[in-house]
């Protein structure tokens, strides 16, 4: 019970309504018993005054006998007695039954006292001893306690029946209120169960909302936003990787088919082999790119830092793409100072070498590459500009994106589209950024930082 | 019959359009949607076999157009993608037929000789005009039983003529849709072909099957 909030909230209401039920009726108890006897011993007060006042005026004392004294069962009662307990004159109501109030401590000042009546009631007892000039007497006036008494159980009855109304009037508005707030969470459980693989679409309803569970709602629906962007992203990536491994397949695929119709010249089959090994390396360089990206992608990736100079890295990429340089004619130079730098020098080198690449493919016969390097206080900038056929302004955005390849390329060279999209990630994951200037048909000019400081 | 084949990735076209003239077709390719799609509404082409990713336009859109423009020749799709929404898509806007790539070369000649027949109202890969079979298949013509020798071009001649048998086809069609671009049309190359097929064809037999429509051209038929 106590794991539900619903049987939470009752217990607590519960305890609080207890305590202060408990408090209030033993105030007011108190409060009301005070205001009651407090107008009994006035009462008696008084009664002792009138009684004094008839004594001083009169020998006899028959106004006294007077009123509703007189009545036997009145709950009214006084006696007059001398201090040594005689009896001078009572009351006839006590005098019916020949009782006798008990005189109790006799000094000069007043004492109430309670004890049993003669009709066994609760009497409140006042009683004073007087000198007067026919001798001390003692006065005493009594009055029932009964009434009020009873008054006070009545109020004392009256709120044992509204404690616990009004606790199941409470009860009942927490288990709906509750209820109706519960339910929407069993409404939630019940939509996010909708949500599977194949309906990935499905959200929480936040229209008429709680304001509390506004903000679980909204704050769901953004994470289910996030992952169903990262599914989509992955399941397009799977669905582009195969697409673009179908085409070198289908070649082979075709190739052999064809040329094992019929029998052929030796050339026809060395062709074939030919186009058949052309086709391997592509798939071959498709699935280390792919591989690559996922490498990248991984949570677990990080970088292997280390101390090396970035000049030296850039001459290392220039050499290694010198036979690509040479056979399209093409005029490369580096310029920058020597800086060390700590980062990830392999992930660099690619980075690097796959933008010398692109300027280089995507370049004219006879064009230029140029590769700088500079720095300021907090990073440094690599610039690889080329003279190249240039990426017009709706595509520049693009070219990063995962397999995408400009329709003028296409026709140019064979590539992934991979390349970009890979040293991205790379100056990502160095704290870097990337930037690039280009107008079709004069060249582009990629520029990336990376930070000094990791 | 001849086909038009649009696809972007060279070697795959190159070869697929050697695989197709090797089996009597003629061959126009195209290696982007632009080209693709002015061959498809300009060229007197009996099939088209159309990639879907191609630059500049892509496949779809090239169906979607001369679809739209009351171009009914049978386009067959060649697909990189398999999921089911790619190929209900294409056959949506009027593609008669889908491949995934790679795709079986058979199976690519199989769904072509299917989507000609439709053409017309030929059921089976055997096309019979009296007592003769062709064998679009395989290529073999027989009569009554005989089996007949026909060069690559005779046959493909002959086939042309049998998918439109009952029809009168004019030296015009002929050079367009098996001759392609190789032969001058004020050459009688037809004349010279139909001549050699008669010889094999109908010379020794007693009912004639090829028959000149003067100043209209040839038909195959049988009574
Ligand atoms: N220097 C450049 N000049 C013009 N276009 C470029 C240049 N670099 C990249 N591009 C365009 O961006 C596209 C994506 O480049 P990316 O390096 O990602 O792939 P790729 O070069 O096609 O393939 P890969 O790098 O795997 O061989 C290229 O296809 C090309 O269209
Ligand atoms: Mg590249």
């Amino acid at each position: 019970m106590f794991s539900s909030i619903k049987g939470k909230l009752i217990a607590w209401l519960f305890l609080i309504f207890s305590l202060l039920f408990a408090a209030v009726a033993i105030y007011l108890h108190h409060e009301i018993k005070e205001i009651i006897t407090g107008a009994v011993d006035d009462h008696l007060y008084k009664e002792v005054q009138l009684l004094k006042d008839l004594i001083d005026e009169d020998d006899e004392i028959s106004e006294a006998e007077r009123g509703e004294h007189s009545l036997p069962l009145s709950g009214h009662y006084y006696q007059l007695s001398s201090p040594d307990g005689k009896i001078i004159a009572r009351s006839p109501s006590l005098a019916i039954v020949d009782a006798t109030l008990p005189l109790g401590k006799v000094d000069g000042r007043p004492h109430f006292t309670e004890i049993t009546g003669p009709g066994k009631d609760r009497l409140r007892v006042l009683s004073q001893h007087f000198t007067t000039d026919k001798g001390a007497v003692v006065i005493q006036a009594a009055e029932t306690l009964e009434e009020p008494y009873e008054l006070i159980g009545e109020f004392r009855e009256t709120l044992f029946i509204l404690f616990p109304i009004s606790f199941i009037i409470s009860i009942a508005g927490i288990v709906i209120i509750t209820g109706s707030a519960l339910s929407r969470l069993d409404r939630f459980s019940e939509n996010v169960e909708q949500i599977t693989e194949k309906h990935l679409d499905r959200r929480l309803e936040e229209a008429g909302l709680e304001l509390e569970l506004l903000p679980l709602a909204t704050a769901f629906n953004d994470m289910m936003n996030r992952l169903e962007q990262s599914f989509k992203r992955q399941g397009q990536f799977l669905s582009d990787a195969s697409h673009d491994l179908r085409t070198p397949t289908s070649v082979i695929k075709s190739h052999c088919d064809i040329i094992l119709k019929k029998k052929r010249e030796p050339e026809a089959y060395i062709e074939a082999l030919q186009k058949i090994s052309m086709s391997s390396e592509r798939m071959a360089n498709i699935i280390s790119r792919i591989l690559e990206v996922a490498r990248l992608d991984n949570k677990g990736f990080c970088l292997a830092r280390s101390d090396f100079d970035v000049l030296a890295l850039l001459g290392d990429a220039v050499k290694m793409l010198e036979p690509k340089v040479k056979s399209k004619d093409i005029t490369i130079t580096v310029h920058g100072e020597s800086i060390s730098i700590s980062a990830d020098r392999e992930k660099v080198f690619e980075a690097v070498t796959d933008l010398i690449e692109n300027a280089i493919k995507y370049n004219k016969r006879g064009g230029a590459v140029n590769v700088a390097l500079k720095r300021n206080e907090k990073e440094l900038n690599i610039t690889v500009s080329d003279t190249g056929i240039g990426i017009a302004e709706n595509e520049q955005e693009k070219i990063f994106d995962r397999f995408y390849r400009t329709d003028t390329s296409r026709g140019i060279t064979e590539g992934t589209g991979l390349g970009l999209s890979i040293v991205k990630a790379i100056i990502d994951a160095h704290g870097g950024r990337i930037e690039l200037k280009s107008s079709p048909g004069e060249g582009s000019s990629f520029t990336f930082t990376l930070p000094l400081s990791s | 019959m001849r086909v038009l084949l649009v696809e972007d990735e060279k070697d795959l076209a190159g070869i697929i359009k050697q695989g197709l003239e090797e089996h009597g077709y003629s061959v126009d390719m195209a290696h982007d949607g632009e080209e693709g799609l002015y061959m498809a509404e300009n060229y007197p082409v009996d099939v088209i076999v159309l990639d879907i990713m191609l630059p500049i336009m892509s496949g779809l859109d090239i169906l979607k157009t001369i679809r739209s423009n009351d171009i009914n020749t049978p386009v067959i799709m060649l697909t990189a993608k398999d999921t089911v929404r790619d190929k209900i898509g294409g056959l949506d806007i009027g593609a008669d037929d889908y491949l995934t790539k790679p795709f079986d070369f058979d199976e690519l000649l199989a769904r072509i000789r299917a989507l000609l027949r439709r053409g017309g109202d030929i059921k089976e890969s055997v096309i019979r005009i009296a007592d003769m079979e062709i064998d679009t298949a395989r290529h073999e013509v027989h009569r009554e039983g005989k089996h007949l020798s026909l060069s690559a071009k005779e046959y493909a001649l002959l086939e042309y003529l049998a998918y439109n048998k009952g029809h009168v086809v004019s030296r015009f069609d002929i050079t367009e849709h098996i001759y392609n671009e190789e032969f001058d049309l004020d050459s009688n190359v037809v004349d010279v072909y139909i001549n050699f097929l008669r010889k094999k064809v109908d010379k020794d037999f007693e009912q004639k099957l090829i028959h000149t429509v003067r100043g209209a051209g040839y038909i195959l038929k049988g009574e």
